[in-house]
């Protein structure tokens, strides 16, 4: 068994008993032929909880997104949002609001427009369109065609779309990309607010950590269509633990024996590993037992950026 | 529903598809219409098949016809309900905001039968306006009557059928391209295939059979039961459209 999957079944897994889950998503699966986008997947994002949804690029994050809101059927097993299907939501504009990879604008529509067809959908009253194009500093461009705008305006437009009903539950599919440092750093203060302040449950998903790291209270995190943990910030990273860094010529031959152990391997450049599940010692030993070279042994907490990327580090560095 | 059908029509009034479609209809039909006048008005054109001058209903109703070549872009119009939201990628959000596919496929059958019904009137508008104003021109009386304002009304009955049998065939095939070439294929070249090859078959089909009796053009069928045969046909590939929409994924 690796360290991942000791990791698995180890990290506190259960819904929440007071309040119901505002994301349930129970043993789901999604194939298209051959290739399986989502695995068994199975987790609970609480409510008023902003949560963290990450995973390399083709993870399956936005897979499960388009599963949670009734774009693609799954496979196997379900996805709820606020205690049930999406398609049985009374009121969706109102209860959840999804910025999406998958959702696109037309390029003839002028920013305003494109927020007025939704508040006409939706039942929405017009002020709020301009509030909300005030809201992501697009008031200058609200009447310019979205053909011609920066993939930052159209994340910006994008998560307009998403607050125009001031919904209970935000799902937000990289919201990050396109924005500049001062847009991202924007992003963050705002969810964090919408989650803490106004009690509305936000699960964002990004494939940099980063991104994500400063504002989540928990994350879940997937690899390949599957659940690699689940849990708050502080958890997950207590779990791995803490981790060795070794610097050596002969890092190859090291993740070699090392993943022989179930060690959890990352390699971070040419000659730098950095490993979880070991300890210091038995690493010291191993390298005195096979004569490999070392120019640098030392041990550290690892920070969530490390946990992430040992977590979804390649399966033949293992 | 009202709802969903303003937005449907709110999508047509902010894009320039609607306008480019309605502009090129009514050049057309403009175009056609004063060619017809010309060609009568040339005393020096004896030869068969030269128009005549309009000096009856029947003639003039016979010269606004060609008003209903307006069908053909609706029919185009409403393949790019579905197909053109899939290629935008906006059909995403419009079933996020509707998560009952059918209402969507609904709404866009209404409205677009709506907008193709004013479409319908606008192209034949422009005729109408080149053909009173050619006559008052030449001092000819304008022949107006009931049969004139019979064939004016049949035309936006069927620009708006013809743009709801679109939205059914884009839900069909929501690939904006396949839908259009698909529509267009079926009246321009399977209709007419089959009314060489099969003319009793023919007079049963959607356009060529039940379009022509809505316009009062069947051998055997009337007005009405020309757009009960249409609305058959519409329900049947309105319901496969519902199945199709309710079924697959949006990537």
């Amino acid at each position: 068994m690796t360290g991942v999957e000791e990791l698995v079944t180890r990290v506190p897994f259960s819904p929440p008993e007071v309040e119901g889950p505002a994301v349930e998503v129970v043993h789901l699966s999604k194939r298209y032929g051959d290739t399986t986008a989502v695995d068994d997947l199975s987790f609970w994002i609480g409510s008023g909880t902003i949560a963290g949804f990450l995973g390399p690029n083709g993870a399956g994050k936005t897979t499960t997104f388009r599963l949670l809101v009734g774009l693609a059927t799954p496979t196997g097993g379900s996805a709820r949002v606020l205690g049930r299907a999406y398609q049985a939501l009374t009121d969706p504009v109102r209860q959840v609001g999804a910025m999406l990879e998958v959702s696109g604008y037309h390029p003839a529509r002028t920013a305003r427009n494109h927020l007025r067809l939704l508040a006409r959908t939706g039942g929405i009253p017009t002020p709020r369109v301009d509030e909300m194009l005030a809201l992501v500093e697009l008031e200058d461009a609200a009447d310019r065609a979205v053909g011609g705008f920066s993939s930052g305006m159209r994340q910006r437009l994008g998560l307009a779309s998403a607050l125009l009903g001031d919904p209970q539950l935000l799902l937000l599919d990289e919201p990050a990309n396109g924005l500049d440092p001062k847009g991202i750093r924007w992003l963050r203060q705002f969810l964090r607010s919408l989650a803490h302040d106004q009690g509305k449950t936000v699960f964002v998903s990004s494939h940099v950590l980063a991104e994500v790291a400063e504002m989540v209270d928990e994350v879940v995190i997937i690899d390949r269509g599957k659940l690699i943990t689940q849990g708050p910030v502080a958890t997950v990273v207590s779990h791995m633990g803490r981790s060795v860094t070794i610097r050596s010529p002969d890092a190859d031959r090291f993740a070699d024996l090392l993943a022989e152990r179930d060690a959890t391997v990352t390699r971070v450049d040419g000659d730098r590993l950095v490993v979880s599940g070991l300890e210091i010692e038995t690493i010291g030993r191993i390298a005195a037992a096979d004569q490999l070279t070392l120019f640098e042994l030392r041990e550290q907490g690892m920070s969530l950026e490390e946990t992430f990327l040992a977590l979804t580090a390649s399966e033949e560095l293992r | 529903m009202i709802r969903l059908i303003d937005a449907e029509l709110f999508k047509l009034r902010t894009t320039r598809m609607y306008l480019r479609l309605l502009g090129a209809a009514a050049v057309l039909v403009v175009v056609v219409t004063a060619l017809h006048f010309v060609l009568a008005s040339d005393a020096s054109l004896t030869i068969e098949g030269a128009p005549e001058a309009v000096t009856t209903q029947a003639e003039l109703r016979s010269v606004l016809d060609v008003s209903s070549v307006a069908v053909l872009f609706t029919l185009i119009l409403g393949a790019t309900a579905i197909a053109g939201e899939d290629r935008h990628h906006t059909i995403a959000t419009t079933f996020l905001l509707t998560p009952a596919r059918w209402k969507v496929v609904a709404a866009k059958v209404v409205g677009y039968a709506i907008a193709g019904a004013v479409f319908g009137i606008v192209v034949e508008a422009a005729a109408v306006g080149v053909a009173v104003g050619w006559l008052a021109a030449i001092g000819t009386p304008i022949p107006f009557g009931g049969t004139v304002v019979a064939g004016l009304a049949l035309v936006p009955v069927a620009t708006g059928l013809a743009a709801a049998f679109g939205v059914g065939v884009s839900a069909v095939i929501p690939n904006q391209l396949g839908a259009v070439l698909a529509a267009f294929g079926w009246v321009m070249i399977v209709e007419q295939l089959v009314s060489g090859l099969l003319p009793d078959a023919a007079q049963w089909l959607p356009f060529t059979g039940a379009g022509s009796a809505i316009t009062g053009a069947h051998p055997q069928l009337g007005t009405a039961a020309g757009l009960g045969l249409f609305l058959t046909y519409l329900l049947a590939v309105v319901s496969l459209g519902m199945q199709v929409t309710r079924r697959r994924d949006i990537a």
